[in-house]
C-alpha cells in the first residue's frame, strides 16, 4: 500500500513537470509571431508524408471515379474553355498595351512601383476548416516556404505560411480566430483590421460611424502590415451595424470558398525587412 | 511492445484522422481519435504509462490542429493521468462504463481548453454545447468500439497462441 502510494505521489511529480513543460511551450508562443516550435515543426515533417500519401490516394481514386462518371460533360465543358480562351487571349492583349501606357506613365513621374510578385503553386494535402482553428497542410515543391509567406488562390487571399519543415507548410487561413489582416474597403480605401471569427466568418474593425460602407463592398488587402501586398481580395461586406465605441460593426463574407482547395499559391513578395518594420521613429539618419 | 503498440495505434489514429477530414470536414471537430488512443492506453491503470500517452497524443493532435502548440497535449495529458487514477480504483470494462468514460473524458477535455485559451487570449473561440455533445457522443461510441474490438482480438490471439503451442507439444 505505501509502495503504491509513493508511486502515486512520484507520478503526480511526473505530471506537474509535464504541465508545466505543456505551459511553458504554450506561453512561449504568446504574443510570437515566429514559425511555431522546433517540436511543432519536427511533427508536421513527420505528419506531413502521412497526410501527403492520403491525398494522393484520395486524388487517384477521385480521380478514376470521376473520369468515368462525367466524361461526357467535360468533353462539353473543353470546348466551352476553348471559346473562353480565345476570347480572354483577345483581352490580354488589348490587356498589354494599357500595361505598356501605364509603365511608361509610371516612368515620367517617377513613380515607385509596389512590391514585384511573382507565384509558387502548392498542394493543399489536409484541411481543418471546421474548428475554431482553421488551418492547411500544404506541400511545397522546390525551395521551401518562408513563415509569413503569403497564401493565395484564383479567388483571393488564404492566409500565411505559419511553420515550414521540409516540403511541408503549415497556414494559418484567414477565418482563424486568432488571425488578422491589414485591409481597406476597395471603393472608398478606408482602411480597417480584417479578424477571424469562430463561426468562419470575417469582421472588419476599426471603421469608423461616419465612414459610407455598403453592403456588397469590395474588402482588399491594404498593404500595411508587413505581411500581406496591397490589393488582394479578402472578401465582401455582407452585413453594416453601428457598434460599440465609435467603429460600424462590419461582417465580411471570405472570397474565397475554403471548402473547394486543393492547390494554392503561394506569393514570393519582396517583404519589407525587419529592420525597417521594428525601427522606431527618429531613428532615420543615426 | 507496449510502446510500440501505443505508437502504431497513434499512427493508425492519425492516418485515420486525415482519411476522415479529406471525406468531410466535420470529421475531425465530431471526433478525437487521439483522446481514444490515450484513453486505452491510461485504462491499464500505470499512471507514468498514462501521462506520456496523454502528451503524445495530446501533441500529435496539436500538430494536426491550428491553435496554440500544446493546447491539447496539456487538456490531453490531465484527462490520461486521471483515466488512469480511476482505472487503478474501478475496473472499467463494461461497453456503458467505457462509453461514459469517453464521454467525460472528452467534456473534461473541452473544459480545459476552454479555460487555458481563456487565459492565454481574450476572445477564445468557444466550442458550441451541441458540437462538445455530438464530440462526447461520437468519441464515446468510437471508443467503446475500440475498446470491444481489441478486447475480442486479444482474445482470439490468446485463442490462436494456445491451439499453435498445443499443436507444437503434438509434434514434438
Amino acid at each position: 500500500m505505501t509502495g503504491s502510494g509513493s508511486g502515486e505521489r512520484r507520478s503526480g511529480w511526473l505530471l506537474v513537470l509535464a504541465l508545466a513543460a505543456h505551459l511553458i511551450l504554450l506561453a512561449s508562443q504568446v504574443g510570437s509571431r515566429s514559425g511555431g516550435t522546433r517540436l511543432e515543426s519536427w511533427l508536421l515533417g513527420a505528419l506531413g508524408p502521412i497526410a501527403g500519401a492520403v491525398d494522393l490516394t484520395g486524388d487517384t481514386l477521385g480521380g478514376v471515379g470521376r473520369a468515368i462518371s462525367t466524361q461526357g460533360r467535360l468533353r462539353e465543358e473543353n470546348r466551352q474553355l476553348e471559346s473562353r480562351v480565345e476570347q480572354l487571349e483577345r483581352r490580354l492583349s488589348a490587356l498589354h498595351g494599357v500595361e505598356g501606357d501605364y509603365a511608361r506613365l509610371a516612368e515620367a513621374v517617377d513613380y515607385a512601383r509596389g512590391l514585384e510578385v511573382a507565384l509558387r503553386v502548392a498542394d493543399v494535402v489536409h484541411a481543418d476548416l471546421e474548428s475554431g482553428q482553421r488551418l492547411l497542410v500544404l506541400r511545397v515543391e522546390g525551395e521551401r516556404a518562408t513563415i509569413d509567406q503569403p497564401v493565395v488562390t484564383e479567388q483571393g487571399l488564404i492566409g500565411r505560411v505559419v511553420i515550414a519543415q521540409g516540403p511541408w507548410a503549415k497556414v494559418q487561413v484567414i477565418t482563424d480566430s486568432s488571425a488578422s489582416v491589414g485591409a481597406m474597403i476597395e471603393r472608398t480605401r478606408r482602411q480597417g483590421l480584417v479578424r477571424g471569427s469562430p463561426s468562419g466568418e470575417l469582421e472588419l474593425d476599426f471603421v469608423p460611424l461616419q465612414e459610407d460602407v455598403r453592403v456588397g463592398d469590395r474588402i482588399v488587402t491594404a498593404g500595411i502590415d508587413g505581411i500581406y501586398p496591397r490589393g488582394l481580395p479578402v472578401g465582401f461586406v455582407v452585413d453594416v451595424r453601428p457598434g460599440e465605441d465609435l467603429f460600424h460593426r462590419i461582417r465580411v463574407a471570405p472570397s474565397v470558398d475554403f471548402g473547394r482547395l486543393d492547390h494554392v499559391y503561394l506569393l514570393e513578395a519582396g517583404r519589407v525587412p525587419e529592420a525597417i518594420l521594428g525601427a522606431e521613429v527618429g531613428d532615420g539618419g543615426r | 511492445m507496449a510502446v510500440v503498440r501505443f505508437l502504431l495505434a497513434l499512427a493508425a489514429a492519425a492516418l485515420l484522422h486525415l482519411l476522415g477530414s479529406r471525406i468531410s470536414g466535420h470529421f475531425p471537430v465530431v471526433v478525437d481519435l487521439f483522446l481514444v488512443v490515450a484513453l486505452w492506453a491510461a485504462r491499464s491503470g500505470h499512471l507514468t504509462a498514462a501521462i506520456a500517452a496523454g502528451s503524445a497524443a495530446g501533441l500529435v493532435t496539436d500538430a494536426l490542429t491550428g491553435g496554440p502548440f500544446g493546447l491539447y497535449a496539456f487538456a490531453d495529458t490531465i484527462v490520461a493521468y486521471a483515466t488512469a487514477f480511476a482505472a487503478r480504483r474501478l475496473v472499467i470494462e463494461r461497453a456503458f462504463g467505457v462509453f461514459l468514460l469517453h464521454a467525460m473524458a472528452v467534456a473534461v477535455q473541452q473544459a480545459v481548453i476552454l479555460g487555458l485559451l481563456r487565459a492565454l487570449s481574450a476572445g477564445p473561440s468557444l466550442p458550441g454545447l451541441t458540437f462538445v455533445g455530438f464530440r462526447m457522443l461520437a468519441t464515446g461510441a468510437l471508443g467503446t468500439l475500440a475498446a470491444v474490438g481489441a478486447r475480442r482480438l486479444e482474445r482470439r490471439w490468446g485463442r490462436y497462441r494456445r491451439g499453435r503451442r498445443s499443436k507444437l507439444r503434438i509434434g514434438s
